[in-house]
């Protein structure tokens, strides 16, 4: 039996090492331009191919809660709840309570 | 620009205890002194018998004297203190880097000042600070998400509180010093804004509470920092930058957070809220890693 390998996708190497505010207006690097440049199209690519999509968090300076509310829960307001948690997977070694943090903005930005 | 007329001197003296988080009201009273003073005269200011000093108040010194009105009006000269430690934490705040001295100063390594008056949130200074503790804390550069995860969230409030006036730009300072001794990297961020409290959207009982004397800021911050305050956008989304700052704390990724706004200070580690009689203009956090 083989099992499809699912999509990767690392912040700090595909995005950036310095992550910023929740708005392209209010800084670089924010949550807004990573889920409209990178986190959106792969999201949508992992949903279609019908596998999961590893996101990677370390490596990165780290994050304010601005930025992951607009990526993780824009996703979520985009699509939904129940379908952003289907297909995501998180790693986070620098500091793993950001998973949680993430799933609680999936959670809180649309019904599941 | 207004030029700094002939006018006399007038000597202020800072107290022995220059910390904004050791003796807040002392430093805020210094603060107001100089401001006040400065409409009349020009400043010469005696940290001679500073024997405890800490770069929070040096921070809040420097972004007193460089507001726009006292930089163009007035001249502020100094001393620096003779207590040896005192003056070599001066030395290496970065102190000098924005405010003139007679004497020749050795450029700062263990600290460094800076100031914006952006709308933007900066993370490549929030790492180059954050890289410049740890280089001379560990003698190698790293990373520090706690350090970094503060920085943003002080700037998006900053940015926040800017948003709110419309075009206008708040100025705000960021500062890093090494602790050899200690061993711990001090921050601190401070803005010159309208403050924490005109930032959060306070409810009508606690408004009605607030003017009959029952509930004050102090309680007002501590429901902020507890994630029970909605912010003033109204978005359910937004106001949990200092929620997420205090979780920090509570998880032991941050040590000493401090709150000085407005007439609020707040010792978070110590669970010390309360009231100063003397209001700061302005936010400032302190916190060590």
């Amino acid at each position: 039996m083989s099992v499809a390998q699912g999509l990767y996708l690392s912040v700090a190497k595909e995005f950036s090492e310095t992550p910023g505010p929740r708005s392209r207006e209010e800084g670089d690097w924010s949550g807004e331009q990573f889920l409209e440049d990178v986190l959106g199209p792969k999201f949508d690519q992992a949903a279609r191919e019908g596998t999961t999509l590893m996101i990677d968090l370390d490596g990165t300076e780290g994050y304010a809660t601005s930025f992951l509310e607009s990526a993780f829960g824009g996703l979520a307001r985009r699509h939904s709840s129940k379908r952003v948690l289907d297909v995501l997977q998180f790693k986070s070694n620098d500091e793993p309570y950001l998973i949680d943090e993430i799933k609680k903005y999936v959670n809180d930005a649309s019904p599941r | 620009m207004r030029k700094k007329h002939r006018r006399p001197f007038s000597e202020i003296k800072a107290p022995h205890v220059f910390s904004m988080v050791q003796n807040p009201e002392g430093v805020i009273t210094l603060l107001r002194e100089i401001e006040i003073l400065s409409r009349t005269h020009h400043i010469s200011l005696d940290l001679s018998e500073v024997q405890i000093l800490t770069t929070d108040a040096v921070a809040a010194l420097v972004a007193t004297i460089q507001n726009g009105d006292i930089k163009t009006t007035t001249q502020v000269r100094g001393n620096q203190p003779l207590a040896d430690a005192a003056r070599s934490r001066l030395i290496d705040s970065g102190f000098f880097s924005h405010v003139e001295s007679i004497q020749p100063v050795a450029a700062p390594t263990k600290g460094r000042m800076i100031e914006r008056r952006s709308k933007k949130v900066e993370p490549a200074t929030a790492r180059d600070l954050i890289h410049l503790a740890n280089q001379a804390l560990f003698g190698d550069s790293r990373r520090c998400p706690p350090a970094y995860r503060v920085l943003i969230e002080s700037m998006n409030n900053t940015h926040n509180h800017a948003a709110r006036r419309s075009q206008h730009k708040e100025t705000w300072w960021a500062t890093v010093y090494a602790d050899i001794e200690r061993g711990r990297a001090c921050y601190t961020f401070l803005d010159t804004g309208v403050g924490i409290f005109k930032s959060v959207k306070v409810g009508k009982l606690k408004r009605l509470l607030k003017m009959a004397g029952i509930e004050s800021d102090a309680t007002i911050l501590r429901d902020i920092l507890e994630g029970k305050v909605e912010s003033s956008t109204g978005q359910p989304f937004r106001g949990k930058g200092l929620p997420a700052i205090n979780d920090l704390l509570k998880r032991g990724r941050i040590k000493s957070l401090v709150v000085v706004a407005n007439d609020v200070y707040a010792n978070v580690e110590k669970e010390e809220f309360r009231p100063m009689r003397t209001p700061f203009s302005g936010t400032l956090l302190y916190w060590e890693v």
